[in-house]
C-alpha cells in the first residue's frame, strides 16, 4: 500500500477512535438545539389557545338574542378556532389592549338589539390601539364586521318576521318559534365552515410543512456536525503535513485523504441517526404524510440520496477548519456559517418574506442548493441543477482547502 | 552532497543568501543560529517542504530540488515539532511509514530497537513524553533508510537520557555512511558535528567550536 493509502486508512482509524467523543458532543449539541427550539416554540407560538386572536366584547350584551349569537360564535362558528371572544368591562378592555392581552375590542352600544328591532342603526365599534392596525387587526376587524353584519341583517329579518306574525295575531308560541328561527339561523348561516374547503398547496416543492422542516433539520444537523468534529480537524502544528510533503504527499493529496475519511465518518453517523429515526417512525404515530409508514429501506434509500449533500457540506467544513486553525474560532465560524446559511436558505422559516434578490441569491448558496436537493428528493422532482451545483461547490471547497493547506505547510504563496 | 547558492526571500526580506557547503558520507554538519535566523527554513527547503528562491541541492549528480521523487527517497526529515497522529499509538504511526515485515524487523534488531521504540509501541502518542515522541519522530523519518538526515533541533526540551539515546543513534547512523544536517541550540549535540556553520542575517559562515560558550553565544 502506498503512503497515501496508508495515510487514508490511518485517518479513518483516527476518526473512528474519536467517534465516541464526537457522538457525545453531537448529542449535547442536539439536546441544546432541541431545548432552544422547544423554548422558542412554547414562548412564541404556544398551544392552540395561544395562537388565537383575542377580541374583547364590551357593552350591552344582556339581550338574549345577542347572547345566543355570541355563544354561537364562541362555540359553533368555525371562527372559534382563530378568534376568542372575551366579555369584559370597557376599562379592563382598554388596559388589556395596552398590555397586549387582546388585539382589540368590540364596543356594543346600549340598545344595540332594540335599535335593530326598530330599524335604527347604533353601530358597534371595533377599538384597537393607535398604530396597531396591523395585519392581525385588519383581519379581526373584517371578521367582526362580517359577524355584526350577519347578526344585524339576519336578526332584523327574524324579528321583522316576529312582528309580522304578532300583527297577524299569531301570538301563540311566538317566542319559542323565534328561538327556533334563531337556532336555524345559527345552524345554517353561522356554521359556515362547511360551505368551503381549504386546500393547502405545499410550502416548497409541494411538500407539507412537516416534510419541509424535516429537510431543514437534516441540513442544519449536517452543517452543525462540523462543530462536533472539531477534534478531527484541530491541529497543533503542521509538522505531519511537512513530513508528508517531504515524502512526496502533496498538501492537496493530504486534504483529499482527510476529506475522504471525514466523509466516511460523517456517513457512518448519518446512518446511525437514520436507524434511530427509523425506530421512531416505526414505533410512533408520525403526522407527516411524506414519511408516515416509511421502513428501514425507505430511510436508507433517502440516506443514499443524501450523499451529494454530505459530500458538499463535508467539503465546506474542511475549508472552514483550514481557514481558521484555532479550535474556538473555527467552531464559532462553523456555528455562524451554519445558522446564517440555514436562515437565508429558509431552514428556520420559509424565506418568502425576504426580498426577491435575497431569495434568488439564497437559492444558489450551498445551503440553498442542498436544501432544495433534499426537498426534491422527497417530492421526486428534477435534481440535475442541484447535483451540478453541489458538485461544483464540492470541487471548489476542496481545491481551496488544498491551497490553504499548501500555504500553511510551506509558508509560500 | 552539495548545497549551492540556496536563497530564500519572504517579500523583500532575504532570509537565506546564497547558502553553500558540501558534506561527505558519514559526516555531520551542525547549523547554529539564533531564533528566527532561518535554520528551519533552510532545512525545510532541503526537505522539499518549501521552495527555494534559487540554488541547488546536489546528491550523486542529481539536483534534488528539481527531482522530488529522488529527494523523497534520499532525504529524511525530522521537523521541530512532532509529526505524529496524536490519537493513535506508536505502532499505528509507524505503519504509515513502514511495511509490516520491515517494521517487525526494525523493532527486533534495527533502528526502532536502537531508538527504544519497542518499549512504548502500544502507547497513544498523546500519552507519551517529549522524548518518546521525538524518538518516534526520528523512527518515522528514517523508515525509508535515507542517505541524508535533516534534524531540526531534535533534543529541544528533552531529558539527558533521551538526548543520550538520540545521540547514540545518530553516531550509529553516521557510522553506516549517513549524512546528518543538524540544526541545534544544544551544546551537548555539538560533539556530534564534524563541521559547524553559523547562520546569521541570512548568511552562512563556518565556525570552529573550541569549547568557549561565551564566544559561541556572541557569534550567534
Amino acid at each position: 500500500m502506498s503512503i497515501k493509502g496508508k495515510y487514508l486508512s490511518l485517518q479513518l482509524k483516527r476518526n473512528i477512535k474519536l467517534c465516541p467523543s464526537i457522538l457525545i458532543v453531537t448529542v449535547i449539541t442536539m439536546c441544546a438545539l432541541a431545548i432552544g427550539v422547544f423554548l422558542i416554540l412554547t414562548n412564541t407560538i404556544g398551544t392552540d389557545e395561544g395562537q388565537k386572536m383575542k377580541v374583547g366584547i364590551v357593552g350591552d350584551v344582556t339581550d338574549s338574542s345577542l347572547g345566543v349569537g355570541l355563544t354561537a360564535v364562541k362555540n359553533i362558528d368555525s371562527s372559534r378556532f382563530s378568534i376568542e371572544l372575551i366579555e369584559m368591562e370597557r376599562d379592563d378592555a382598554i388596559e388589556a389592549i395596552e398590555t397586549g392581552e387582546i388585539h382589540g375590542f368590540m364596543d356594543i352600544p346600549d340598545d344595540f338589539i332594540d335599535g335593530i328591532l326598530k330599524g335604527r342603526n347604533y353601530p358597534a365599534t371595533y377599538v384597537v390601539k393607535k398604530g396597531a392596525m396591523n395585519f392581525g387587526s385588519i383581519i379581526t376587524g373584517e371578521i367582526t364586521g362580517t359577524v355584526s353584519d350577519l347578526v344585524i341583517k339576519s336578526q332584523s329579518s327574524i324579528y321583522s318576521m316576529q312582528n309580522l306574525a304578532r300583527d297577524h295575531g299569531m301570538k301563540k308560541g311566538l317566542g319559542k318559534k323565534t328561538e327556533q328561527l334563531n337556532m336555524s339561523y345559527i345552524n345554517f348561516v353561522l356554521n359556515r365552515g362547511k360551505i368551503y374547503d381549504i386546500e393547502t398547496v405545499g410550502v416548497a416543492d409541494n411538500l407539507s410543512l412537516g416534510a419541509y422542516y424535516i429537510c431543514a433539520i437534516i441540513l442544519i444537523m449536517i452543517m452543525l456536525w462540523g462543530i462536533s468534529c472539531y477534534s478531527i480537524f484541530t491541529k497543533k502544528d503542521m509538522s505531519l503535513s511537512k513530513l508528508l510533503a517531504s515524502r512526496g504527499i502533496k498538501p492537496m493529496h493530504q486534504v483529499i485523504c482527510e476529506y475522504i475519511s471525514y466523509f466516511a465518518i460523517t456517513m457512518l453517523m448519518v446512518i446511525f441517526f437514520a436507524i434511530v429515526c427509523t425506530v421512531v417512525i416505526e414505533n410512533f404515530e408520525i403526522a407527516i404524510a411524506e414519511i408516515r409508514g416509511a421502513d428501514m429501506w425507505d430511510v436508507m434509500a433517502f440516506v443514499i440520496k443524501m450523499i451529494p449533500v454530505v459530500l458538499m457540506i463535508c467539503a465546506l467544513h474542511m475549508i472552514i477548519y483550514e481557514a481558521v486553525p484555532n479550535a474556538v474560532g473555527a467552531v464559532l465560524l462553523q456555528f455562524i456559517v451554519s445558522i446564517g446559511l440555514g436562515y437565508l436558505s429558509g431552514c428556520f422559516y420559509p424565506n418568502y418574506f425576504f426580498p426577491d434578490s435575497i431569495q434568488n441569491m439564497a437559492a444558489w448558496l450551498p445551503s440553498g442548493v442542498g436544501f432544495s436537493y433534499l426537498r426534491k428528493c422527497i417530492s421526486d422532482a428534477d435534481i440535475l441543477r442541484e447535483l451540478i451545483s453541489m458538485f461544483v461547490y464540492c470541487i471548489m471547497f476542496i481545491f481551496l482547502a488544498g491551497v490553504m493547506r499548501k500555504y500553511k505547510t510551506t509558508g509560500d504563496n | 552532497m552539495e548545497v549551492k547558492d540556496i536563497s530564500k526571500s519572504y517579500g523583500k526580506k532575504e532570509v537565506l543568501q546564497n547558502i553553500s557547503f558540501s558534506a561527505g558520507k558519514g559526516e555531520c554538519i551542525g547549523l547554529l543560529g539564533g531564533n528566527g535566523s532561518g535554520k528551519s527554513t533552510f532545512l525545510s527547503i532541503l526537505a522539499g517542504v518549501q521552495r527555494a528562491g534559487g540554488g541547488e541541492f546536489i546528491h550523486n549528480g542529481v539536483n534534488l530540488l528539481k527531482n522530488s521523487a529522488q529527494r523523497s527517497a534520499v532525504v529524511g526529515y525530522v521537523p521541530q515539532s512532532t509529526p505524529l497522529l496524536e490519537e493513535l499509538t506508536a505502532k499505528d504511526n509507524l505503519r504509515l511509514w513502514y511495511d509490516p515485515e520491515d517494521m517487525q524487523h526494525q523493532l527486533k534488531n534495527g533502528v526502532l530497537a536502537m531508538l527504544g521504540i519497542d518499549e512504548f509501541l502500544k502507547v497513544p502518542v498523546r500519552k507519551m513524553s517529549g522524548g518518546m515522541k521525538k524518538r518516534l519522530s526520528i523512527g518515522c523519518a528514517v523508515a525509508h533508510r535515507p542517505e541524508i538526515l535533516l534534524l531540526d533541533e531534535p533534543s529541544a526540551a528533552l531529558d539527558l537520557l533521551c538526548k543520550e539515546r538520540i545521540s547514540n543513534y545518530l553516531k550509529e547512523y553516521k557510522s553506516f555512511g549517513g549524512t546528518v544536517i543538524l540544526a541545534t541550540h544544544d551544546l551537548q549535540e555539538l560533539p556530534l558535528c564534524d563541521r559547524m556553520y553559523i547562520l546569521k542575517n541570512g548568511v552562512l559562515n563556518p565556525y570552529e567550536y573550541d569549547g568557549d560558550v561565551h564566544r559561541l553565544a556572541g557569534s550567534l
